[in-house]
């Protein structure tokens, strides 16, 4: 069965000397099946194989790292059908430095795609490691080989940055740092990210539209859920609708993923999706919050936020979507004061407050005159509302003219 | 450097001989000069010599002035109790390399001794450690009976008669407690808790005791602001919980919300990991309602939740107190328009002074330094004066 690994290696020199970067990416994936089967036949006890005098002898091509490149990944391919992660993670970790030297002595770009690969296979095999370490609990093993992954792609990186030899080597740049923000989400180790989202702004890197699509769109939605949670919510949208407009059509779930972020986003910002869109992207909990910020209906927002607790916790957007509340109110009250010009067309732009309570009754709040105008100062204040109050009367005393601007044109961030 | 000190060693027996032999005083003298003058010399050559150097000095300055010829011989260090210890040759060993004769071996045995000796002075009555008696198969359950007992940091294993059994610890908690209800004591009342935890650590045990102590030292610490001790216990509550231990989880579960509510550590994090059985109880509903109204800008929820806070949930949102009131007191004063006069009562409950009596004198103060205009005894503000007069410090 030796001889299924030999053809298994003859088929990675002839990629390698051929230079042909996706059929070398296949390959070596550690999930790929021509490599673990060629693999598994080598693991029985009667073959007592040398790999590395195989990995010598056969993968000859290239600039001579790719033997101990190959010997590692083999490795760490028996290590994993053995389950032993530690070993397997160590493994490909030395094929990925291995890697790293020849891709700093390529003439030309090809060595992206494998390197590509190989960092993919690297933070794969350390997530599995360190979910093995926790399920067994054992408390002398601390997981923190994806830290460590972290760390080492840090210097791989820095080794994109320089692209040696050849300028379309820097492409690989982008790759790298979008593996390091999914690493840096998975250990919630967030405040990581800002330095290379730095780094990727400075002049040093080549130009943002040089680099493939899909690193761009990856890219760009990890800046985007990142401003998310800092509130930062101008620079989300930019950053969201970038990733949704160059994201590739049949790659539903992206999409899916992208708008999971990027509709709280709008709503905030004041922008309802169209009807239909929702649905689509099967995003069922956003429905009823939309359909509340188009009703004004405080209570459904209440209760699309209690039903579907779970996925907007996943996510992180429940407290953004909090911030929905003062712009359900706006328009709850919008309507009220319309229906008062229909009572009162002369005293139209005096609205009492207990009318604005007996409003929020109606679907669903019940809460005292104080509380009521506590919102409304907040309104007033926040510009959402165009008027004031008095507190004597018990009414609010709306601006002629536009009393409750557009929701776009308001600001939701803290007022100075 | 060793012909250096061969010839050097010639030239020392040379003189020495020679002083030996002058029968003349002022010869002599001369002779001792030079003969200290090579002695300093050869100090700075060999650091080892200069040890026996000095005594061989001392010797054959002795023996020169007895005038008596004599054998030239190194005197024995006055340390070494029988000696037939080699002769200190100049040539010998470089500085720092100690030789292994039988003599410096018991020497060191003997030093050895002496501390054995005041290690086994501490263990007054029994002198077994902990960990003998665990090693020897029986469960390490300490025997103290103290209720109080000073916190010191290990330094040797710990003493079987030292250590305080369960039993012993659940009074010493009780009793800190109610110390503590008496004549609150923080320092005092830490150093117990820590040496209550000490205790229980060393013991490995780790049970519902643990689990309140722990707790009881957090709700401490959350009440003095002390956060360092407060993230300690929460994080070992954290990894007792996780093994199954039952306690108030939901309550500390609450706490770590609202920490990180205040200090934006995270917070949706906490939210991801929430237990999904706990997710009703009233304490974390509680503390996402407090999320909610901080979010929200509902300054007028917010204090009605703060009057009605649970536990130690009160200390955990003093942060927020300060920010939401100035946002609400620029809301309000934006807002209300006419009458010019609003009355104190009602900012009272907006801005969350609501203690009837000094309530309104704390209130007073913070429109004041808000630059506001307040007639404290009419027991109003001044909307429209207030507002044109210079906002006090900027709002976030």
């Amino acid at each position: 069965m030796g001889s299924s690994l030999q053809a298994y290696l003859a088929e990675v020199n002839r990629a390698v000397s051929q230079q042909n970067s996706q059929a070398l990416s296949q390959l070596i994936r550690v999930d790929s099946l021509k490599a673990k089967n060629a693999v598994a036949g080598a693991l029985q006890p009667s073959n007592r194989v040398n790999l590395g005098q195989m990995c010598e002898n056969i993968v000859s091509a290239g600039d001579g790292f790719m033997p101990e490149v190959m010997l590692a990944f083999c490795q760490c391919l028996c290590a994993l059908q053995q389950k032993r992660f530690p070993d397997a993670y160590t493994s490909i970790c030395s094929a990925v430095s291995g890697f790293v030297k020849e891709y700093k002595q390529a003439a030309s770009a090809w060595v992206c795609g494998p390197l590509f690969t190989l960092i993919w296979n690297m933070r794969v095999v350390a997530a599995m490691a360190d979910k093995h370490t926790q399920l067994k609990r054992n408390p002398n093993e601390r997981p923190d080989k994806l830290k460590d992954v972290g760390n080492k792609l840090m210097k791989v990186f820095r080794d994109t940055l320089q692209g040696a030899g050849n300028r379309e080597k820097k492409r690989a740049t982008l790759y790298v740092v979008t593996q390091l923000f999914k690493i840096y989400f998975s250990l919630n180790t967030l405040q990581l990210c800002k330095n290379l989202i730095k780094a990727v702004e400075s002049p040093q890197v080549i130009p943002f539209e040089n680099f493939p699509v899909s690193h761009r769109v990856t890219y760009k939605f990890y800046v985007g859920s990142l401003s998310l949670f800092n509130e930062e919510f101008q620079r989300a949208e930019q950053e969201l609708s970038y990733a949704l407009q160059h994201c590739h059509k049949a790659s539903v779930a992206n999409k899916r993923l992208i708008l999971q972020y990027l509709v709280p986003v709008k709503l905030l910002l004041g922008s309802l999706p169209r009807a239909g869109l929702l649905e689509q992207h099967q995003l069922p909990e956003y429905v009823p919050v939309v359909q509340a910020m188009r009703t004004g209906n405080v209570r459904l927002l209440d209760e699309a936020l209690e039903t579907h607790q779970e996925a907007f916790f996943r996510t992180g957007t429940y407290l953004v979507l909090e911030r929905l509340r003062p712009s359900v109110h706006r328009t709850l009250f919008k309507k009220i004061s319309l229906i008062n010009k229909e009572l009162n067309p002369t005293k139209a732009h005096q609205l009492p407050l207990e009318l604005l309570q007996v409003g929020l009754k109606c679907v669903g709040v019940e809460i005292d005159i104080e509380e009521v105008e506590c919102i409304l100062a907040n309104l007033i204040h926040r510009k959402y509302v165009k008027g004031y109050i008095s507190h004597t009367k018990k009414i609010a005393v709306l601006s002629k003219a536009d009393a409750f601007p557009k929701l776009c044109n308001a600001t939701f961030a803290d007022p100075t | 450097m060793k012909k250096k000190n061969q010839k050097a060693e010639e030239k020392a027996q040379k003189l020495a001989r020679k002083l030996a032999k002058t029968k003349v005083q002022s010869k002599a003298k001369k002779l001792k000069e030079n003969f200290q003058k090579f002695l300093d010399k050869t100090d700075t050559a060999c650091p080892e010599a200069v040890a026996s150097g000095e005594d061989t000095r001392t010797s054959l300055v002795q023996s020169a002035n007895t005038a008596a010829p004599k054998v030239l011989t190194i005197p024995t260090p006055p340390w070494a109790s029988s000696s037939s210890r080699p002769k200190t040759n100049f040539s010998s060993t470089a500085v720092g390399t100690l030789v292994k004769t039988p003599q410096e071996l018991a020497r060191r045995l003997q030093r050895e001794q002496r501390f054995k000796a005041l290690e086994t002075a501490d263990h007054a009555h029994t002198g077994r450690s902990l960990v003998d008696s665990r090693a020897e198969g029986s469960t390490a359950i300490g025997t103290c009976s103290d209720l109080e007992k000073e916190y010191l940091r290990l330094t040797s294993l710990p003493d079987v008669a030292s250590v305080r059994p369960p039993k012993v610890l659940k009074a010493a908690l009780e009793l800190t407690k109610k110390k503590w209800l008496d004549k609150p004591d923080y320092e005092s009342a830490c150093e117990q808790l820590k040496s209550i935890r000490q205790d229980l650590t060393v013991q490995y045990i780790k049970d519902e005791l643990t689990v309140e102590v722990y707790e009881t030292h957090a709700r401490l610490a959350l009440e003095m602001d002390d956060y360092c001790e407060y993230n300690r216990c929460q994080t070992v509550l954290k990894e007792l919980y996780a093994d199954g231990i039952l306690g108030n989880q939901a309550e500390f579960i609450a706490y770590r919300i609202l920490y990180a509510l205040a200090y934006q550590e995270n917070l949706h994090l906490e939210l991801r990991h929430l237990p999904m059985q706990l997710r009703q109880h009233p304490f974390i509903k509680h503390a996402l309602q407090v999320c909610k109204a901080i979010k929200a800008r509902q300054h007028w929820r917010f204090f009605e939740l703060f009057n009605g806070a649970p536990r130690m949930s009160p200390y955990l949102m003093d942060p927020h107190v300060k920010k939401l009131r100035d946002a609400a007191y620029s809301a309000i004063i934006k807002a209300y328009n006419a009458p010019p006069r609003l009355p104190l009562t009602f900012l009272q409950w907006q801005l969350g002074f609501s203690h009837p009596k000094h309530g309104q004198e704390d209130l007073a103060k913070f429109i004041r330094v808000q630059g506001g205009v307040v007639d404290l005894e009419n027991g109003f503000i001044d909307v429209q004066l207030s507002r044109s007069a210079v906002i006090g410090p900027p709002r976030a």
